[in-house]
């Protein structure tokens, strides 16, 4: 009896990748899965055999690898640099944009990691702390506003101000939390 | 009984409660990266200074309308407030991307109301019904369900390669994995670092996933895509309604049942129900599907808001929570003093109908204040890419650090977002990632338990289990359609 599968639908940048692409992904899952299967297997065993913590982890990282070693026998089977579908790869300037948009978010983490400060101002009768987290985000998303908005640099600064302002209000009176930093 | 309750939801200041959880909830929802387990866990505390009353109405409006709401940023910037909204991105993003982001808002609303209410007439009507079927669900039954979620999921996202979707789906579970071990307190993958020991937060996945990958992607570009402006008809008129009806009466009755199940969940729902409608579709409706359709925005909506009417059976009734957000609502009652499960009905008389009032009208304010909403959203969401994707950077770093109030989970977050962006370009979906991080703690939970309870048994006892065999069934049919449309992929190229 035949079996027809319904169409096949997807996620908007999933699916079939360039051959060489599938190929080097499926050589780093089966290696992934090795390591995960080698990790789950000396994992202590406190009871059972059935009950091991790593059960379930050793399963799951060896059907992963039999699904890489199919995914790399599917791409091995395509002609090279076939169904490279359109949008596989971004330009190199988009690339570079990219590393760089990451980067300062790395950095901005890594300032909200290292900074800590909290000063209390005094507006009548209330006290409004304003800390590291208001001012490393006002400036990070300053300067992606002034790279990627394309304003003047003044009218990023106003937006990013009372964006971070309000939703530091939002967080800190409304809800209670304390905000990285 | 049911009319005192009735009354007393109806008053003036409650209703007002409600209101302003629903607006709350939505305005919440609709920002990225913020989820609806999220609202109601930090909203416990402000309605921990409220009476009962206002405190039940205030988080059920919450509940509701931060549902709907994750669906608005699903469909006009493509990232999804919960996991369970990714249907509905991969339906309405498309939608948005023509113009028509309003109607696709319109039909979501129309089928979060409906879906709501299906899941509250349900859950009035077949309590016993639905109780012992899902109390059915044993450990081996959960293990295959957890499974079958993945494993749909992955089916569904990932085009002529259901392969990528599962492998997806499997390294989310192993992403899982880190941490103690719930059964022994064995730790596992965690590499001697003691802030490893809580696991991997699936929020701050989530939110590297779909938040940070997406506008490590749009932004970057040269001419970013942007959403028209125009909304159109919002209101979807009654005749696009109704041909949807069967779907949105299938997908219902997935949604609650799934709801009642504890631990299912509405993620698990949201994709069961797209795929079942997918399967079901007539052929010219099914072509549009994954391009932008109408009936699988139905499918997917109805399936995840007839969950909330569910999941509050169990919670209930029996004192499990079907979902995070319904744990959450059960710590709010028990701030209140109110311990949920089978005695409630003895200790708080007539309170379990005044919860299904309360649900109810929060179910029709959503629907008024969604439609009022969507216009102003729309406009919002429209504006340049270069200016509204990095004003969500900020909302990314305090979603993810919001949960536990840890740095890590940032981190977390932003390696997440890396690898999300780094798997696209590798042509691999990212949402069966999230269902494996959620599900994967609760299949080797209910693996293990299983195989305690089956040792000794004979090897074929694993096959007298009913439900369970009806779920390996299930699990067979979707790994050989998987198969089936894998073989015929490299025909294409």
């Amino acid at each position: 009896m035949a079996i027809d599968p319904p169409p096949a639908i997807s996620e908007e940048r999933s699916g079939q990748a360039p051959a060489v692409l599938d190929l080097i992904a499926a050589a780093f899952l089966v290696a992934l899965s090795i390591l995960v299967m080698i990790g789950a297997a000396r994992m202590e065993v406190p009871d059972a055999l059935a009950t091991a913590p790593g059960l379930l982890p050793f399963l799951t990282a060896a059907s992963l690898g039999v699904m890489a070693l199919a995914l790399g026998w599917q791409a091995l089977r395509r002609r090279p640099g076939a169904a490279a579908h359109e949008g596989a790869a971004p330009d190199t300037a988009e690339l570079r944009r990219t590393l760089m948009l990451a980067a300062i978010i790395g950095c901005y983490l890594v300032a909200l990691e290292v900074l800590s400060f909290e000063y209390a101002l005094v507006v009548g009768p209330q006290r409004l702390l304003v800390g590291s987290f208001e001012l490393v985000s006002t400036i990070v998303l300053t300067s992606l506003l002034a790279m990627f908005w394309g304003r003047p640099l003044i009218a990023c600064l106003a937006v990013s101000a009372g964006w971070i302002l309000a939703l530091s209000a939002a967080f800190r009176y409304v809800f209670r939390l304390p905000l990285p930093g | 009984m049911i009319w005192d309750a009735a009354l007393q939801a109806l008053s003036p200041y409650l209703l007002l409660m409600t209101l302003g959880g629903v607006a709350l909830g939505i305005v919440w929802g609709a920002m990225p990266a913020l989820s609806t387990t999220m609202a109601m866990a930090l909203l416990i505390g402000l309605s921990a200074g409220m009476e009962q009353d206002p405190a039940i109405c205030f988080l059920l409006g919450v509940y509701t309308g931060s549902v709907f709401g994750g669906a608005i940023s699903a469909v006009l910037i493509n990232i999804p407030g919960t996991p369970d909204d990714v249907p509905t991105m991969i339906e309405g993003h498309p939608l948005a991307k023509r113009g028509e982001g309003g109607q696709a808002l319109g039909m979501t609303i129309a089928a979060s109301f409906v879906g709501n209410w299906f899941g509250i007439v349900l859950l009035i009507g077949f309590i016993p019904l639905i109780l012992t079927f899902a109390l059915s669900f044993k450990s081996w039954e959960m293990f295959l369900l957890a499974v079958i979620g993945i494993s749909i999921c992955g089916s569904m996202t990932a085009g002529e390669m259901p392969l990528k979707g599962w492998i997806a789906g499997w390294i989310g579970m192993l992403v899982a994995f880190v941490g103690l071990d719930a059964i022994h307190g064995v730790p596992r993958f965690t590499f001697g670092r003691l802030e490893l020991l809580d696991g991997i937060n699936y929020v701050a996945v989530l939110i590297g996933l779909f938040g940070l990958a997406e506008i490590l992607r749009v932004l970057p570009q040269r001419q970013p895509y942007s959403i028209p402006a125009e909304v159109g008809r919002v209101v979807p008129p009654f005749r696009r309604l109704a041909r949807h009806l069967k779907a949105a009466f299938r997908s219902g009755l997935i949604g609650t049942v799934i709801g009642a199940i504890p631990g299912a969940g509405a993620n698990v729902a949201s994709f069961l129900a797209y795929d079942v409608g997918r399967r079901r579709a007539a052929p010219e409706e099914r072509a549009k599907w994954g391009k932008g359709s109408y009936e699988a925005i139905v499918c997917a909506q109805v399936a995840q808001n007839a969950n909330i009417g569910g999941s509050m059976l169990p919670t209930l009734a029996l004192g499990i929570p079907g979902n995070a957000p319904a744990a959450a609502f059960m710590a709010a009652l028990m701030l209140k003093n109110v311990v949920v499960g089978p005695t409630i009905q003895i200790d708080h008389p007539g309170l379990i109908y005044f919860i299904y009032t309360a649900l109810i009208i929060a179910n029709f304010l959503m629907y008024g204040a969604a439609i009022l909403l969507i216009k102003p959203c729309v406009k919002l969401f429209s504006l340049p890419r270069g200016l509204l994707l990095p004003l969500i950077v900020p909302i990314c770093v305090i979603g993810a650090y919001a949960v536990r109030l840890s740095m890590l989970d940032v981190w977390i977050m932003f390696a997440a977002g890396v690898g999300g962006y780094v798997l696209q370009a590798f042509r691999f979906p990212l949402a069966p990632i999230v269902l494996g991080v959620i599900l994967a703690p609760m299949a080797d939970e209910n693996l293990r338990r299983a195989l305690f309870i089956f040792a000794g048994e004979p090897p074929g006892f694993v096959f007298t289990q009913y439900a369970g065999d009806v779920l390996l069934i299930a699990i067979a049919a979707i790994f050989l359609e998987g198969v089936l449309r894998l073989r015929r992929a490299p025909r294409k190229t």
